[in-house]
């Protein structure tokens, strides 16, 4: 080795060692242990809580609106609250579905852990409440529900019933690491809706037929045991935020759509499903009115249904909830309040923030931000809303998997 | 010479080519093996520095992990589950695996993506940053 070169790799070392690793904060998904035989249960209070109650002091929302923790709910996801009032139950796109109770009514979360830990979930992201107790739960491959889940998660062992078998919500070999978390509604026709994501950036040609047939990339519906199956929606990329208008009872849900094609383009989407078997775009729009480059030069097909909000390219729409409630100000009567997840290769990062759509006696549809601050000043994520669900009382709940966490937005006016 | 990226536990890789470690041999160590005089004064550099990582542009590393904070998380604990953890990866790894995606060796929806965008630079960069990372972990109490 020549001296010059010793040199010179002295030189790179000794500036470099002035540079120290950060410590970690390995705590973060830290559990307080196990109890009462297998649950695991998620603390409450403590560093983490107090970092995220320190974050949210950066949100801003419109005058008369404060946001606070509600529960510390790691890898939270879709939410539903039981009927009672007295539990939320919330999925992640692991293998666990969280309950979250306020035990004492004092509208803030004081005990979490998880549902039924002698039963194994895979990729549990879609949890729904009829309003007669029962819970459905939709895994990437599974849909089950559990009777009376409000007052059967007290011990480890629940009754659960198949509504789509194992193996049976997609074709096995369809089965992937992506575009599997599943949303779950249930319809003013007292049928479940579940969105189906395909697992492509871009659906290749020689699927298209087996997903038109089996509702991938699309949203599907049945009965509530699983019966008359049926596909509702074609050509969604990935949708996983779903809710039906209070009094259209139409079905109005979110579309992440395609990568690569640039900063800018194509569009986010919220839709609005006025009819059964309407297409949506998917693959031959990449979204809004952009076409994708591999069906650039194909004809799509007829009747394709643009979005009532095209959306910033990329922010990530996901969870959405209509606002039915009487708490907030007359005008968020019927709006859609949705969660952006945030950009993850924008080279401007948007996204993590909480929006509100709002539509006129026409049905035409207007999207301005709610609440914003999850993004700090050095554009990384202290924080990503996933989904939004709403309480008895009328406030909001807004989930967050990447701080794993939900808040809870209420008005207290001025 | 061009020093790699090394990450806390590496300098032991000076040494790999023999069976006794140093630290098992003591000074002996040297003179049994006649180590030429240019790799004990990198060997003796590499552990008074064994703290921390050697980078030319770390500092770059981390302006450019604002993005894969996204899916890695700022600490490098991932909050996405398709997604793995960054922090304290060996430099190798971290640099061998985005030249596999930008390769097309290897394949994922969104690294394929981001993989074709960065330098060598850029990928030597973020490989020091994450590899310096500090961790501990917790077994399993069965």
């Amino acid at each position: 080795m020549k001296l010059k070169k010793i040199a010179a790799s002295i030189a790179a070392m000794a500036f470099a060692a002035g540079v120290v690793a950060k410590e970690n904060d390995v705590g973060i998904f830290g559990t307080s242990g196990k109890g009462m035989g297998d649950h695991t249960f998620i603390q409450q209070d403590g560093a983490k809580a107090d970092n995220i109650r320190a974050i949210l002091k950066n949100v801003k929302m419109p005058a008369g609106f404060k946001i606070d923790l509600y529960a510390i709910v790691p890898d939270a996801r879709d939410m539903t609250m039981a009927p009672q009032g007295t539990v939320l139950f919330v999925g992640t796109r692991k293998d666990k579905v969280w309950v979250v109770s306020d035990r004492d009514r004092d509208g803030v979360a004081d005990e979490v852990k998880d549902f039924a830990p002698s039963l194994s979930f895979d990729v549990p992201n879609g949890v729904q409440f009829s309003k007669d107790g029962f819970l459905y739960v939709a895994e990437r491959n599974h849909v089950r529900v559990f009777p009376a889940a409000e007052f059967f998660f007290e011990g480890p062992d629940v009754v659960a019933v198949d509504v789509v078998p194992k193996g049976e919500l997609i074709p096995e070999g369809e089965e992937s690491y992506n575009h599997t978390a599943r949303v779950v509604d249930i319809g003013p026709d007292n049928k479940l809706y579940i969105s189906l994501g395909q697992p492509y950036n871009v659906a290749p040609p020689e699927k298209l037929d087996l997903y038109k047939k089996t509702g991938i990339g699309g949203i599907i519906r049945m009965d509530r045991d699983g019966k008359n199956r049926e596909v509702y929606t074609y050509g969604v990329r990935n949708s996983v935020g779903q809710d039906f208008h209070p009094k259209t009872g139409e079905l109005w849900w979110t579309d992440n759509q395609v990568d690569g094609m640039g900063d800018d383009i194509p569009p986010g989407e919220l839709n609005r499903q006025t009819k059964a078997g309407q297409h949506f775009g998917h693959p031959w729009f990449g979204g809004g009115k952009t076409r994708t480059n591999e069906y650039a030069k194909e004809t799509p097909p007829a009747g394709i249904v643009h979005p009532a909000v095209s959306t910033t390219a990329h922010c990530a729409d996901l969870g959405m909830a209509f606002y039915s409630g009487n708490q907030f100000p007359k005008k968020y009567k019927n709006a859609i309040f949705s969660a952006q997840h945030g950009s993850w290769n924008r080279t401007e990062p948007c996204g993590a923030r909480v929006m509100v759509t709002f539509i006129d006696k026409d049905g035409k549809a207007k999207m301005e931000p709610f609440a914003e601050g999850w993004m700090n000043s050095n554009k990384e994520y202290d924080g990503r809303p996933m989904s939004i669900t709403m309480m008895k009382d009328g406030s909001m709940l807004v989930s967050d998997d990447y701080a794993g966490a939900i808040y809870k937005i209420s008005y207290v006016g001025s | 010479m061009i020093m790699p990226v090394r990450s806390t536990r590496s300098h032991t890789s000076v040494a790999n080519h023999v069976k006794k470690t140093p630290a098992q041999a003591g000074v002996f160590y040297f003179l049994e093996n006649k180590v030429p005089v240019n790799k004990l004064i990198i060997f003796f550099l590499s552990l008074c520095l064994s703290s921390v990582a050697i980078a030319a542009d770390m500092a770059n590393g981390k302006v450019l992990s604002a993005q894969c904070s996204a899916c890695h998380g700022k600490d490098g604990l991932s909050r996405d589950p398709e997604a793995p953890n960054l922090a304290g990866l060996s430099a190798l790894y971290i640099e061998k695996s985005l030249v596999d995606y930008q390769k097309g060796a290897r394949h994922d929806r969104r690294m394929s993506l981001i993989a074709q965008g960065l330098k060598k630079s850029q990928i030597k960069d973020l490989s020091a940053w994450y590899s310096a990372f500090e961790l501990t972990a917790k077994v399993p109490d069965i």
